[in-house]
């Protein structure tokens, strides 16, 4: 009798708890979906929300989806860029010198765990970049970035985008003569 | 793709690259065309006759192939305007291919013309003396 009860009670408790973890569980997905944007996100949508959301704002995406090891080589950076403060960083950097600075992934090549994204990314040129004082310039310019995973998360990367394009509008270098 | 950039072969060029070749990312004053990318391709390489194309990274999906190479070569020809310098060249390329019935339909690179321009000292790298040949 006694067992009983307590079998019972402890069913109660159980099944209490299995429906508070269950109600956890559900909050944390919806939290989890609202920041993802797909609560099953696959490779190329991680990809393409790590190169367009910082720019709308949305930095989230970056502590999500990047590796806490994460590598960038841009031949423009002197330095590999590493992790997500060196990311955040490295892009703060062109936040702060164009408004309205936005990237649009135009098209994605995957094989594996690895992501090809050509993309372009356009801004008004307001303050200073790389030593040269706002010109007021709109620039638009394209780029490759190759992006590889590993458990759902970016760990290396290589950019190429079109700095000297990027110069050549801002006027800081002329028009290469044409042939 | 190796036979061409470092086997300097026009004939594999012409094999590999369909008559209605396009070239997306041509540089201005360049034609999009096969020969256009032809003369830029074979232009660019007798600049740099030891240059030397390593690809790093191959992805393919579908009818479309991106390569990720590196590049380095000693500029010992004119090049775009720009008389030979004897620099060591060494340089981050990436290509997206469209291949239609084994050969290329589209192309597009991308690769990182500062660096290049600043390697060849046309360009002045940040903190750098532009004409300083080391």
């Amino acid at each position: 009798m006694f067992r009983r009860r307590t079998r019972g009670r402890t069913r109660k408790a159980a099944l209490l708890l299995t429906g508070l973890s269950a109600a956890v569980l559900s909050v944390v997905g919806l939290r989890r979906r609202r920041t993802k944007g797909s609560p099953m996100a696959d490779s190329k949508t991680i990809v393409r929300q790590l190169l367009e959301d910082p720019w709308k704002g949305n930095w989230g995406v970056i502590d999500e989806y990047l590796a806490p090891g994460y590598i960038g080589h841009d031949p423009s950076q002197p330095q590999p860029i590493r992790g997500i403060d060196g990311l955040k960083a490295n892009f703060q950097q062109y936040i702060d010198a164009f408004t309205g600075a936005h990237i649009t992934v135009i098209e994605q090549i995957a094989e594996d765990d690895v992501i090809a994204s050509r993309w372009t990314a356009s801004g008004t040129h307001t303050g200073e970049i790389a030593g040269i004082a706002p010109t007021g310039k709109d620039v638009t310019i394209s780029g490759i970035t190759i992006s590889k995973l590993e458990g759902g998360r970016v760990i290396e990367e290589w950019v190429n985008w079109d700095t000297f394009g990027m110069l050549v509008q801002l006027g800081a270098i002329p028009m290469p003569a044409t042939a | 793709m190796e036979e061409v950039q470092n086997g300097k072969s026009e004939a594999v060029y012409d094999e590999l690259n369909d008559p209605a070749f396009v070239n997306l990312s041509s540089p201005p004053g360049i034609p999009s065309d096969r020969g256009g990318g032809k003369t830029f391709l074979f232009g660019f390489l007798n600049a740099f006759p030891d240059s030397r194309f390593t690809i790093d990274d191959m992805i393919a999906e579908g009818d479309q192939v991106v390569t990720k190479k590196t590049f380095t070569g000693t500029h010992t020809g004119e090049f775009a305007g720009i008389p030979a310098t004897g620099n060591k060249v060494t340089l981050q390329f990436v290509d997206i291919m469209r291949v239609r019935n084994g050969r290329i339909v589209e192309h597009w690179l991308s690769m990182d013309q500062l660096s290049f321009m600043q390697q060849l000292g046309v360009i002045p790298t940040p903190g750098q003396d532009a004409r300083d040949p080391t």
